[in-house]
């Protein structure tokens, strides 16, 4: 049972600042088309092939990686939230979960 | 005391040690998770190939009488060229005087690309002089984001769009096309600027021919950030951009974008394109990104090859490469978490610098001694040397046909230059594994008796060949009875001082392998490899226990080696054959 307000996952903060929105666990770049915009994307790690669900996200959350990964150096560049190294967030998350992503913490929280 | 490191490699030594900084930092903040594939993949394929590649164009341009200033211009982006550096580590077969040869080149040209800061020491990209940064913000028009916010957003979705573009186009090396630079300090102002450049490599995909536009530049002007841009271009911010983004001004192909109707159908043009090549990319096959992967870097020399007339060329047949690389077994790196971050350190710049890996075994340090002999001394006969090896050897029939092989193969090709030959079949023996070990260990016994025996010298092809063995990057040290002062005015006399690192002399009350072992403790301290340095002794039994320590050795001044020789010695005692040669 994930309570309101709890911290579910904890990783390392890239990118500050905080994004409120639906979880959008994409596996593979083929399900790019998932994602709606305003949605946060969740994933194991970005790649360039990412790049149609990654400019629609409005925050991103990914099991592994480091302050310079992948995902942490383009949501500097976006101005998005970004919380990398979560370890299992894809597990975790769910599609249509709210969460708050907060990139100055690290954290992201059941809304 | 400790041994005196040789200054012309100060520049060389920060080169590798920054990079195994960078590698240090990358394995341990980027936590993994590359595309397409691992850099430890296409490396060992690309490494041997491209700095030769690099080697012979940086040659031709010199011989060409380019420039270095030109020569620099040609690479255009020095993230580019820092970034060659990632690929030290996998060159296995290159020659290590042309590796150095390449390590110094890129240092000049990364001089002339960062006005004098080549390894980002600052942590900033300095490709504009202060003059410049001051030029182009008093001409330049920016627009004041406080006042028109909408420009904001549309500004970094291009620059992210951009970013994700590099990636797909030059995969794990985005440096090759994006060229973020600064942070400049004026007047109280943080300026940044974000440029991209060779965005329509046709030659390398041809689908980007119809990208917008080849070269974007936007000039910031930033508060409250830090930003910190590392050799090879990396770049840390401790806050978004966009949050600390002031004041912007945009340039495509040289062009001002300053309306926000025209940025807009920009945005949307350049994301539409990114999102069609996303697509294509997902169509090829792995096998036809590795190649993709294996020309992205000849390509980067496009500019080079265009100003000496020639084609670009990937030399060699990538497909056969390819289907060597899916048999080898791939070697994980050793782990650097158990190591405190100078040990790891320390470790990468000893497994990346091409000086420590100069040589394999004592048997290849043997044929390059050889070499050196060779081109020394007019009397050394190379098919005498040959025939002698096999007279003395007891080598098996079927094991002189591997070695006669290997003599037409490596040194008949070769005729006329021993030390073109030399090499060759130095590298020959120390690669090739059908070759027995019991074949190996007599040409070598053959040649450390041959160095004996050759290492005779009057005394200007003595200073000509401890200038050779230096050139070479061995560090020579003298180890000797004789006292310190007999041996320091024998160097200073026939003006060899400068050759030689360190004089260890017994009369301090050390004897043999006590001698050595201070020696050693003295290249640890300087991180010198025992192969990278040769001792030079006067007695044999001196030079097995150097042998016995990991040490080369090279002999000088007995007394069966130089009586019949080109000086007529007949001391046996060698601090009369110092004294001898003080006086040649």
């Amino acid at each position: 049972m994930k309570a309101k307000g709890s911290t579910i996952l904890k990783g390392t903060g890239a990118s500050s600042g905080e994004a409120k929105g639906e979880v959008c666990v994409l596996l593979t770049p083929e399900e790019n088309r998932k994602i709606r915009q305003g949605e946060i994307l969740v994933t194991r790690m970005t790649t360039p092939l990412f790049t149609p669900a990654i400019m629609q996200a409005s925050a991103i959350v990914t099991d592994i990686g480091g302050y310079l990964s992948h995902a942490a150096i383009i949501a500097r560049e976006l101005g998005i939230p970004c919380v990398v190294g979560a370890k299992e967030a894809t597990k975790v998350l769910s599609d249509g979960e709210e969460i708050l992503v907060n990139g100055n913490e690290g954290t992201v929280k059941i809304f | 005391m400790g041994m005196k490191a040789l200054s012309k490699y100060s520049d060389i030594d920060k080169l590798f040690h920054t990079m195994a900084e960078i590698i240090y930092e990358t394995e341990m903040a980027h936590g993994g998770g590359f595309w397409p594939f691992s850099p430890m993949r296409l490396h060992p394929i690309l490494a041997d190939p491209f700095f030769r590649e690099l080697y012979r164009l940086l040659k031709e341009s010199e011989e060409r009488s380019f420039t270095i200033e030109e020569t620099a211009r040609s690479f255009i982006n020095p993230n580019r060229v820092a970034d060659y550096n990632f690929l030290w580590g996998f060159a296995r077969e290159l020659p290590p005087e042309e590796g150095e040869y390449v390590a110094s080149k890129l240092i000049e040209i990364l001089k002339i690309l960062r006005n004098g800061n080549p390894f980002s020491e600052d942590d900033r990209n300095t490709i504009w002089s202060d003059k410049v940064v001051k030029e182009r913000t008093a001409s330049t028009p920016f627009i004041d984001l406080v006042e028109h916010p909408e420009f904001k957003e549309l500004v970094a979705r291009v620059e992210t769009l951009l970013t994700l573009y590099a990636e797909l186009l030059y995969f794990v090396f985005p440096g090759f096309s994006r060229m973020y630079h600064g942070p400049y300090h004026l007047d109280g102002k943080i300026v940044f600027v974000k440029e991209f450049i060779d965005l329509r490599p046709t030659w390398l995909w041809s689908f980007t021919e119809d990208f917008p536009f080849s070269h974007f530049l936007e000039v910031g002007l930033y508060k409250d950030i830090n930003i910190k841009v590392r050799f090879v271009g990396l770049i840390e911010a401790d806050r978004p951009f966009p949050q600390a983004l002031k004041s912007t001004s945009l340039f495509v192909d040289d062009k001002p974008v300053r309306d926000l109707a025209n940025l807009k159908n920009l945005v949307d043009a350049v994301e539409s394109k990114v999102n069609n090549y996303t697509q294509l990319m997902m169509s090829y096959s792995e096998k036809d990104l590795m190649i993709q992967g294996i020309k992205i870097f000849f390509y980067s020399l496009k500019p080079l090859y265009d100003a000496l007339g020639e084609d670009i060329q990937v030399p060699f047949d990538i497909s056969h490469v390819l289907k060597r690389e899916s048999k080898e077994k791939r070697k994980r790196p050793k782990s650097l978490d158990d190591l405190t971050k100078e040990e790891a350190i320390k470790r990468i710049k000893q497994s990346i610098d091409i000086r420590f890996r100069k040589l394999k075994s004592i048997r290849v340090i043997a044929f390059d001694f050889i070499g050196v002999i060779a081109e020394l001394n007019k009397d050394f006969n190379l098919n005498e040397f040959m025939r002698t090896v096999a007279k003395n050897s007891n080598l098996k029939e079927n094991e002189k046909g591997i070695l006669s092989r290997a003599w037409y193969e490596h040194i008949e090709t070769h005729r006329g230059d021993p030390l073109e030959s030399i090499k060759r079949i130095g590298k020959f023996f120390a690669k090739t594994k059908e070759l027995d070990r019991k074949v190996i260990d007599c040409v070598g016994r053959e040649i450390e008796e041959q160095i004996a025996a050759e290492f005779y010298l009057p005394i200007d092809g003595l200073r000509e060949l401890l200038g050779e063995l230096q050139q070479r990057g061995y560090t020579l040290v003298i180890t000797t009875h004789v006292p310190y002062k007999t041996v320091k005015k024998f160097l200073m006399v026939n003006d060899l001082e400068s050759f030689i690192t360190k004089v260890y002399s017994a009369e301090g009350g050390k004897v043999g392998g006590e001698l050595y072992q201070s020696l050693l403790d003295d290249a640890k301290e300087l991180s010198i490899q025992p192969l990278d340095i040769l001792v030079i002794d006067d007695q044999t039994k001196n030079l097995e226990k150097a042998k016995e320590h990991g040490l080369i050795s090279l002999l000088i001044g007995s007394y069966d080696i130089l009586k019949s020789k080109h000086i007529d010695f007949t001391a046996r005692n060698s601090e009369e054959i110092f004294k001898k040669l003080e006086r040649t």
